[in-house]
């Protein structure tokens, strides 16, 4: 083979590797489950279980709810809505488990961490 | 060049086949919440090939919802049509109804028979004194008070269903006794959750799950298997009493923890016992599982207020159901088929 031959194979393939690492970094795949956090209907913020974090969301009538994530799990510890049914429902961790608060709109979902 | 030409050419397919590998399945699970209807919450989860497509899905779900709300609600009138509250506004009046009322009715009927009367759709004059209770304790918390016993007497001589008089032809429901009330709240959670699955099913749904407020309907399964649905622990801090895996089946959990108010410190509960008019503390949860939604609801109710041998007695003569207990002590009893569904509870839900 010439060594034009070469110098394209290198080429192609280099662009090839640098096209997968572009893809790889821009959606990197996290084994770790999301904590979807919206209020009515609106997705306000999207928690890695994998990251302790605290954050307080206001409904439109003024009430609280804060939701924390610690140790792989969500949960929300304090809210101002009467029955604070959302506080005793407890943590959640598993994909598809859902605390809700009524009268605040709010839903904290679990999601696969994938895309 | 025809080799160069050659070899440029099989680096583009190489390029694009690895983008072609890196692409994700586009069909997955979606999850939405909704906060209206029947004074609960209720969650859709469906596997969908898009946003959109699975959009598409919400809003019918939203639509039925708000659908069967408006026909069952015993507390609010809707501009146009008759619904509940119109044939308790006007007991002793024939009161001219959509057949999809006169449905859940004639269901009503069917689960006081199978229940004994332990289920009784007729008990709104007794439910409606604890309704009250419970919503001033809410506002009132130092002033909660229990209803007055003699009330509740007077108000149970006017729970006889019999006296519900139901004609198809004229599509009309008469409450022939004038101080009766209607309350559905122990089967229209469970009988909307059915229909809505059903609609979904029609509209394309292959795989989902539809939940009103602790009733849950399966449709299809998922990739690896059954749909897992886990039973909530009373304790916040405890793990799930159990997970089930099922596939076109339904899982209804009536419980006492969420729904309930307190007089000097003793709780009460919103399920209550036909016979003596208050609510029964043998169980802290009540799960029953069978391919029918309303009959789940419909069960979960009567057997949190039967004793345990009478409760078992029950779903054993029932093909198809099965139930699991919390008992007031923490711990569970199955009837004999339940443990056949449960799976594994370290795996993801």
């Amino acid at each position: 083979m010439k060594k034009f031959d070469w110098i394209l194979i290198l080429f192609v393939l280099g662009l090839a590797a640098a096209l997968w690492g572009g893809w790889t970094l821009l959606h990197p795949a996290s084994d770790a489950p999301v904590a979807i956090v919206r209020q009515d209907g609106e997705t306000v913020e999207r928690l890695p279980l994998d990251r302790d974090a605290r954050i307080t969301v206001g409904s439109p009538e003024g009430g609280y709810n804060t939701v924390v994530v610690e140790d792989g799990a969500v949960f929300v510890e304090s809210a101002d809505c009467p029955d604070k049914i959302c506080v005793r429902t407890g943590n959640i961790r598993e994909v598809g488990e859902v605390i809700a608060c009524l009268p605040h709109r709010l839903s904290v979902t679990v999601e696969s961490g994938e895309g | 060049m025809k080799q160069a030409f050659a070899g440029i050419l099989a680096g583009i397919l190489l390029l694009f086949s690895l983008s072609g590998c890196a692409k994700k399945e586009d069909r997955r699970v979606y999850t939405q919440t909704f906060f209206e209807g029947f004074d609960t919450v209720s969650t859709l989860r469906a596997y969908a090939d898009s946003q959109a497509d699975f959009d598409r899905l919400a809003d019918l779900f939203l639509d039925r919802l708000a659908y069967w709300n408006r026909l069952f609600d015993i507390y609010h009138d809707y501009e146009g049509i008759s619904n509940l509250k119109t044939v308790n506004d006007r007991a002793g009046q024939a009161v001219k109804v959509d057949g999809e009322i006169l449905s859940l009715l004639e269901f009503g009927r069917e689960i006081h028979s199978i229940t004994g009367g332990m289920t009784n759709i007729a008990m709104g004059s007794v439910l409606t004194l604890w309704h009250d209770c419970r919503e001033s304790a809410k506002e009132h918390p130092e002033s909660a008070h229990t209803p007055d016993p003699a009330a509740l007497i007077a108000a149970a001589e006017h729970t006889d269903l019999s006296k519900m008089e139901i004609d198809r032809a004229a599509s009309t429901v008469r409450l022939a006794d004038p101080k009766m009330r209607l309350d559905v709240g122990a089967i229209a959670k469970g009988y909307a959750a059915g229909k809505i699955a059903n609609a979904l099913r029609e509209a394309g749904m292959s795989d989902g799950t539809v939940n009103v407020g602790g009733n849950t309907v399966t449709v299809g399964r998922r990739p690896d298997g059954p749909w897992r649905v886990g039973i909530q622990n009373p304790d916040p801090d405890g793990d799930f009493l159990s997970v089930l895996g099922l596939s076109d089946l339904c899982l209804v959990t009536s419980g006492s923890y969420e729904r309930y108010f307190e007089v000097g410190g003793v709780r009460y509960h919103h399920i209550i016992h036909p016979d003596t008019l208050y609510p029964v503390n043998l169980y802290l949860s009540v799960s029953v599982l069978s391919a029918d939604s309303a009959l789940c609801d419909g069960l979960s109710t009567a057997l949190f207020n039967m004793e345990p041998d009478a409760g078992m007695a029950l779903v054993e003569s029932l093909d198809g159901v099965e139930a699991l207990w919390m008992n007031a002590d923490g711990s569970l009893t199955r009837s004999s088929g339940f443990a056949a569904y449960e799976e594994d509870s370290d795996e993801e839900v």
